[in-house]
């Protein structure tokens, strides 16, 4: 073997090395699934039919004892350089229509995607912003929501010098339906502006 | 067994054109160093990179935080640093140690923020670890230019071979996941899964309202988006380009009915690559057009 063909067999070792570790970290499908989804899954495809169970049973398998143990080799390398292989981009849309608002003395001055009420649009429409936002009108309890409460009273204090109170509430609606609803607020008030606790709302 | 891999040794080792990962190497980071001015430009670089302590949005850090001891403005520092590798990377000067610093800053800036760190930074990052294997620095560089070395007009497909690969279980991975999840994408009835991601005013861009009564584009739509995704093996087959026009759809698509950022370009800059059959005889012959006689 010359040293250029020896070259070559090393390139190719190389190629399947590491197309192998982007195979085991993000293995489409079996990235998804939990330990315990893999488990409960042989479990339900050998109660439809057996030959599913043994099929599931040799996936699982090959998920537990050889992916993950070999994912695991790559994580150091995937936490350095911040390289996770999970790609679950966008598997499903939102239930329900929900949105951000924020309220200035008593007047909505921001409402996502809302060009009437575009204070700071461009700012909350960020794509670094956009998932605190996100989390902000979806989940009262989200632990990103601080973060976004602090920043959006601090801005309302720049741009509202006089403003006395400020309400960051979350609405929301049916796909299709025009009138929303008020789901929860967090409230701010001059002159130490801490945000107060997660005010939840019934549904009218 | 031997001869299936000396088939593979062949195709990994057989020259190809360095401009698609070239065009490649000079794409992404410009979207990179444009997604950063706009942080700046917005005001918010400063609030996204510094600690929560500092006046910062996260109110935690990722594990592998490193530079806690640097201050609270190391953050900002290393928005900078990384404009300056990705603007060496795209420029071609010193690419290979301009994309280890900068991949590792732009890492450490995902762990600093992570909320912020989305899936098309994770995906540029590899791709330009990708390309730190290859030879796409020896082509349209500045560096070739300054030192008088003749451009490396070809050189072994291996690495074009890893971002095709890395394409297809991107693709794969999002395809089989959303059907896992939402076995809806492929209905043909209720309520569009399409239509509840493009209408959804925290991340698309049309209304919920004015959309609701049209159904079957959004259906056609989903389906197209699985088969892309479930079908993106064939991204690794000679039909290749033709497969690809349905990506760049899909992106156009998204980035057209969603307000994701630079994901819809940072995706397309990979189809210089998929698409690398067209483009590259059309520069040549434009070229050779162009040429005196």
């Amino acid at each position: 073997m010359t040293r250029s063909e020896a070259r070559d067999h090393l390139r190719a070792l190389a190629v399947v090395v590491a197309a192998t570790a982007l195979l085991v970290t993000g293995f489409p499908g079996l990235d998804f699934a939990s330990r315990k989804e893999m488990r409960e899954g042989v479990s339900v495809a050998g109660r439809i039919a057996a030959p599913l169970g043994t099929l599931m049973a040799g996936v699982a398998w090959f998920d537990l004892e050889l992916r993950r143990p070999l994912a695991r080799l790559v994580r150091p390398v995937e936490r350095t350089f911040r390289v996770a292989q999970e790609f679950h981009l966008y598997r499903d849309g939102p239930r329900r229509v929900d949105r951000l608002e924020v309220l200035v003395d008593g007047e909505v001055v921001y409402r996502t995607r809302d060009a009437r009420h575009g204070w700071r649009a461009a700012q909350f429409g960020n794509r670094h912003l956009r998932p605190m936002v996100g989390t902000a009108a979806q989940k009262p309890d989200a632990v990103n929501q601080k973060g976004i409460c602090r920043w959006i009273v601090a801005r309302v204090q720049e741009d509202f010098p006089t403003a006395k109170e400020v309400v960051i509430r979350s609405s929301r609606t049916e796909f299709g339906v025009e009138a929303p609803w008020v789901r929860f607020s967090r409230v701010a008030r001059a002159p130490d502006w801490t945000v107060s606790r997660v005010r939840k709302m019934t549904r009218p | 067994m031997m001869g299936l891999w000396r088939r593979f040794v062949g195709s990994c080792s057989r020259p190809v054109d360095t401009r698609p990962l070239a065009a490649l190497r000079i794409l992404l980071p410009l979207c990179v160093i444009f997604d950063l001015l706009r942080s700046i430009q917005l005001g918010l670089a400063g609030v996204y990179y510094r600690p929560w302590d500092a006046g910062g949005l996260s109110t935690f850090v990722g594990d592998e935080w490193a530079l806690a001891g640097l201050g609270p403005d190391a953050g900002l520092w290393l928005v900078g640093l990384i404009i300056v590798c990705m603007a060496l990377v795209s420029s071609g000067l010193g690419v290979r140690p301009a994309i280890v610093v900068g991949v590792l800053a732009y890492a450490q800036l995902g762990h600093l923020y992570p909320p912020g760190d989305r899936a098309i930074d994770r995906i540029i990052r590899t791709a330009l670890l990708i390309l730190l294997f290859s030879q796409s620095h020896r082509r349209w560089a500045l560096g070739d230019r300054l030192l008088g070395r003749a451009p490396v007009a070809r050189a072994a497909a291996a690495p074009q071979h890893l971002i095709l690969w890395f394409l297809v279980l991107i693709y794969m991975a999002a395809g089989v996941s959303k059907l896992m999840q939402q076995p809806a994408w492929l209905a043909v009835s209720g309520t569009p899964v399409l239509y509840r991601v493009v209408t959804d005013p925290l991340a698309g861009a049309w209304d919920h309202m004015t959309w609701s009564r049209i159904g079957l584009p959004f259906f056609v739509a989903s389906w197209a988006t699985i088969i892309f995704e479930v079908g993106a093996f064939v991204l690794l087959t000679r039909w290749r380009r033709w497969f690809g026009l349905l990506g760049v759809g899909l992106h156009l698509g998204i980035g057209l009915t969603m307000h994701l950022g630079m994901f819809s370009a940072g995706m397309l800059c990979f189809y210089v690559v998929v698409l690398a059959e067209w483009w590259i005889p059309g520069l040549d012959r434009w070229r050779v057009g162009r040429a005196p006689p």
